[in-house]
């Protein structure tokens, strides 16, 4: 992940996913696309009806913005992989069990209250 | 024979000995990374938990009925509260990295400067949280009911939000000493300022950790 070649994205990808070192692409950036999921949080709890679709729009948006906090505010992104990877693939055990019991909650609400 | 163990010796994997597979990371943002990925497990068991019982409940309070007051606003404005104390962590953890930025050029003041406006986000969102708490329980809700439904709704809120606001009163105190630290001029005469990006750490998982509390509570 330490790349000493710098080289220039163009257009949306250099706004999506920054990789420079200036205070722009490591706080300005990720601010504005972390106030931008923000703002449409609120606007599909506003105007989308409750649906499951709408759960995952919100667990996606969620997951968009730790990335973000996580890459740029606690600099993973700038990190060796090696580091990266010892705490980040624990997390991933971690969001299997998360799948696994809210899916079997709602297989006992089935059970319990039909439907 | 000697040719294979060469080869193996070049491999120039972090992971191949003799030197540490994580670079020139300090210890301390190693231990606080690694202390960050056990509560993360913490608060990801409590969501676990949470989520289990909230699918399992036919009468879950619907958060936009619970949540719908706003000081000096009054009822009818769901969510109006709770978008204003994301903004406000948000924001301080924006200040937060530009303390962390003004440590890495040596810059006193700087960094005293932003983590002094980040501990004043951290007091406003706890201010914020003791209103809302406040407001919660005037209204009836309890660890063992509330008005809107499912019991346990009380239970799950208080501790999960508890357990957050925890975090971020224990981050405050941390963040005040660290910037009596930096006014003495501690972090100049060891000429590094590694204590403030570790606190950072801690800071920015708060956020992060908020941003699921947001998400599971608020808006689901």
């Amino acid at each position: 992940m330490e790349t000493t070649t710098q080289h220039k994205e163009s257009g949306i990808l250099r706004f999506l996913l920054p990789s420079g070192h200036s205070v722009t692409d490591k706080v300005w950036i990720p601010f504005i696309i972390l106030f931008i999921i923000t703002v449409l949080e609120f606007v599909v709890a506003f105007t989308v009806p409750k649906s499951g679709a709408r759960v995952l729009i919100f667990v996606l948006m969620t997951l968009a913005k730790a990335f973000y906090i996580t890459a740029y505010f606690m600099h993973m992104k700038y990190e060796r992989m090696s580091m990266a990877l010892i705490i980040i693939s624990p997390i991933l055990l971690l969001m299997a069990l998360f799948v696994a019991l809210w899916y079997e909650g709602a297989k006992l609400f089935q059970l319990f209250f039909g439907g | 024979m000697a040719a294979v163990t060469t080869d193996i010796q070049n491999v120039s994997s972090p992971w191949s000995g003799g030197r540490s597979p994580f670079g020139n990371v300090s210890w301390g943002k190693l231990m606080m990374w690694v202390f960050l990925l056990s509560d993360a497990f913490t608060f990801g068991s409590f969501l676990v938990a949470y989520g289990f019982i909230r699918f399992k409940a036919p009468d879950w309070p619907d958060p936009e009925v619970v949540f719908s007051e706003a000081p000096f606003l009054g009822h009818g404005y769901p969510l109006v509260f709770v978008g204003l104390m994301t903004f406000i962590l948000i924001v301080s953890s924006v200040t937060m990295v530009l303390a962390v930025e003004a440590g890495h050029h040596r810059d006193r003041k700087g960094a005293a400067l932003y983590l002094f406006y980040t501990i004043l986000g951290g007091v406003a969102f706890l201010s914020c949280q003791a209103w809302e708490w406040t407001h919660l329980i005037m209204g009836g809700t309890t660890l063992t009911g509330n008005p809107f439904g499912a019991p346990q709704f009380g239970q799950f809120f208080f501790l999960i939000t508890g357990f957050h606001g925890s975090h971020v009163a224990s981050g405050v105190i941390l963040n005040l000493i660290v910037l009596i630290q930096i006014l003495r001029g501690d972090f100049d005469r060891i000429n590094n300022y590694n204590r403030v990006e570790n606190i950072g750490l801690y800071w920015h998982f708060v956020d992060l950790v908020w941003v699921f509390v947001f998400t599971f509570f608020y808006l689901i």
